[in-house]
């Protein structure tokens, strides 16, 4: 059991261009990947979001690893979006221009980052560590609950000054609002289940997207179409919600979701809950939502990064389908993994070829990132 | 008023003549030429802070001395204010570490709520996104847990990595 922690190197560069942090994928390869960041407002519409949607779907799994060349993805990516949206067409080449114009702005100063030598280590002074602690909370202040808990875990000294003045009940009320929060944990626990929850998180660097959801809300035009299904399906989540999942947007746009699955009885995730993040571009229904795992799990279907293989919400989107069906489907996938086509190899392999290890693995990592309830219980017997 | 000047000396003895409605951005100048009632001729030693660096103050608040006062603090405006920085400020704070943190410390000393702010925030735009292992690297921070307190957080994660 190796991985299920953190990841020694980038899953895709194997630590060629930087350090991953822990994290599955390297800065450099995420910003080759998922060149717009998930909860990217500034675009006319959800064009490449459809293409990564495509990304996760089945036309790059055939050789088992979503990790086809670049080139060849961005070509497949434009033709499964012409051929799927023709209302789309007139604006793709310019979107896909523009977009790819970004990420290599985004790749550049990333690469120019590793080139240019660091000169801050000439000194050994650590000027950070010597600011007093008003300072240290002025600083704070200004950033959001990840970059705190990144600092907390950089220095003890920092960890006793954050814990002794941060709210983390509040943290994970925004970040993970479908978990449920018990009154009376005390702050040591509390800041025990944001580590677990940051720790059961697939992927650090879309982790720190899905915060930003205050901004940029005034730039969106939401079409009344859009407006009113999401209205009516908002409503329907709410009364009546398919058994074991719960879905709530986090802006007022409902650009943005939080979702969570429960694993499905007699399934190796059984007893697990894991939180899903969405993203509803705004030519939705016209474009499938984002789905996206931000717990981590282990399924031939679901790479390292938490995408899902899907045709349903990548080329076979249809307007008859739902939030909730879409997740009702990404349920139903957790119960009967699909092996022909896979986003995970390891786990492909094992479910063909040797179940019971798969089931034991597939349960160890449900243990370990899906069980909220044992988080929150201190004492685990096993 | 108007180019009504006092005299500053920083920690290596350089003398700078300031006009008092610039040093007054200072609260802790202001307080004390009003408090204390200084003589205009005296020299007002700041024995925190060096030429080089305070001539960067002098800089920044020079450029800020007609900003209107900052809205009082409240979480709506912090909300809305986090990581914006004036593209002037952003020239101005293309230093090394080494000077951004003693402006930090300079402009805490002088309460310069202003600076403070800007200086603060680059910071935490520094900071922002980052792992704790990236904060250590970026920063040259020492990791000083003991062993003891890694073992303690490896303990509690152990149960979820070997079942």
């Amino acid at each position: 059991m190796n991985n299920v922690d953190t990841f020694s190197q980038c899953f895709y560069c194997e630590g060629y261009y930087t350090r991953c942090f822990g994290d599955p994928i390297c800065r450099i390869c995420h910003a080759f990947i998922y060149p717009h960041g998930i909860d990217q407002q500034q675009e006319p519409n959800g064009c490449e979001d459809k293409g990564e949607a495509d990304d996760s779907g089945n036309e790059d799994t055939d050789d088992g690893y979503a990790c086809t060349s670049g080139t060849n993805k961005q070509t497949k990516k434009l033709l499964t979006t012409s051929m799927d949206s023709s209302i789309q067409t007139a604006n793709n080449s310019v979107i896909s221009l523009t977009s790819n114009n970004r990420r290599n702005d985004l790749l550049n100063e990333l690469l120019l980052e590793l080139t240019v030598p660091n000169v801050i280590w000439n000194d050994h002074t650590s000027y950070l560590s010597q600011l007093p602690p008003e300072v240290m909370l002025t600083i704070m202040k200004c950033m959001d609950d990840l970059s705190i808990y990144a600092l907390a875990k950089a220095s003890n000294r920092w960890n006793q000054l954050i814990n002794s003045t941060v709210d983390w009940k509040q943290f994970i009320r925004t970040r993970w609002p479908l978990f449920p929060l018990s009154n009376d944990d005390n702050s040591a626990n509390l800041s025990r289940i944001y580590d677990q929850l940051i720790r059961s998180s697939s992927c650090f660097i879309c982790l720190n997207d899905t915060g930003i959801r205050f901004e940029n809300n005034g730039q969106m035009q939401p079409t009344l179409w859009r407006h009113r299904r999401l209205q009516s399906e908002i409503r329907a989540l709410r009364d009546d919600p398919p058994d074991g999942i719960r879905a709530e947007p986090l802006d007022s746009s409902c650009c943005h979701w939080h979702a969570s699955i429960w694993g499905p009885s007699s399934s190796p995730y059984e007893g697990g809950i894991f939180y899903l993040y969405l993203h509803i571009p705004q030519s939705y229904p016209m474009i499938p939502p984002v789905v996206r795992f931000i717990t981590k799990i282990f399924h031939p279907n679901i790479n390292i990064h938490g995408d899902i293989g899907l045709d349903s919400f990548g080329s076979n989107w249809s307007l008859a389908l739902t939030i909730s069906k879409v997740l009702i489907s990404v349920q139903s996938l957790l119960s009967d993994p699909y092996s022909h086509i896979c986003m995970n190899r390891q786990a492909a392999d094992l479910y063909t070829n040797d179940r019971e290890q798969y089931e034991q693995k597939a349960r160890q990592w449900t243990w370990a990132y899906a069980m909220h309830d044992y988080i929150n219980g201190d004492e685990i017997e096993i | 008023m108007a180019g009504h000047k006092i005299k500053l000396q920083s920690n290596d003895g350089d003398i700078f003549d300031v006009e008092v409605e610039i040093a007054k951005l200072s609260i802790t100048i202001k307080t004390m030429l009003e408090d204390l009632s200084m003589n205009e001729e005296e020299i007002i030693p700041l024995p925190n802070i060096n030429s080089a660096i305070f001539k960067k103050v002098i800089q920044w608040t020079t450029h800020h001395k007609d900003d209107p006062p900052l809205p009082p603090e409240d979480d709506e405006n912090r909300e809305k204010n986090t990581n914006d920085i004036s593209s002037w400020d952003q020239e101005f704070l293309k230093v090394d570490q080494g000077t951004l943190f003693e402006l930090i410390l300079a402009a805490n000393y002088l309460d310069i709520k202003g600076l403070l702010d800007v200086t603060c925030t680059s910071v935490a735009n520094m900071i922002k996104g980052k792992t704790s292992e990236e904060i250590r690297q970026t920063f040259n921070i020492k990791n000083d847990f003991t062993p003891q307190e890694e073992e303690q957080i490896k303990k509690e994660n152990e149960w979820c990595e070997n079942k």
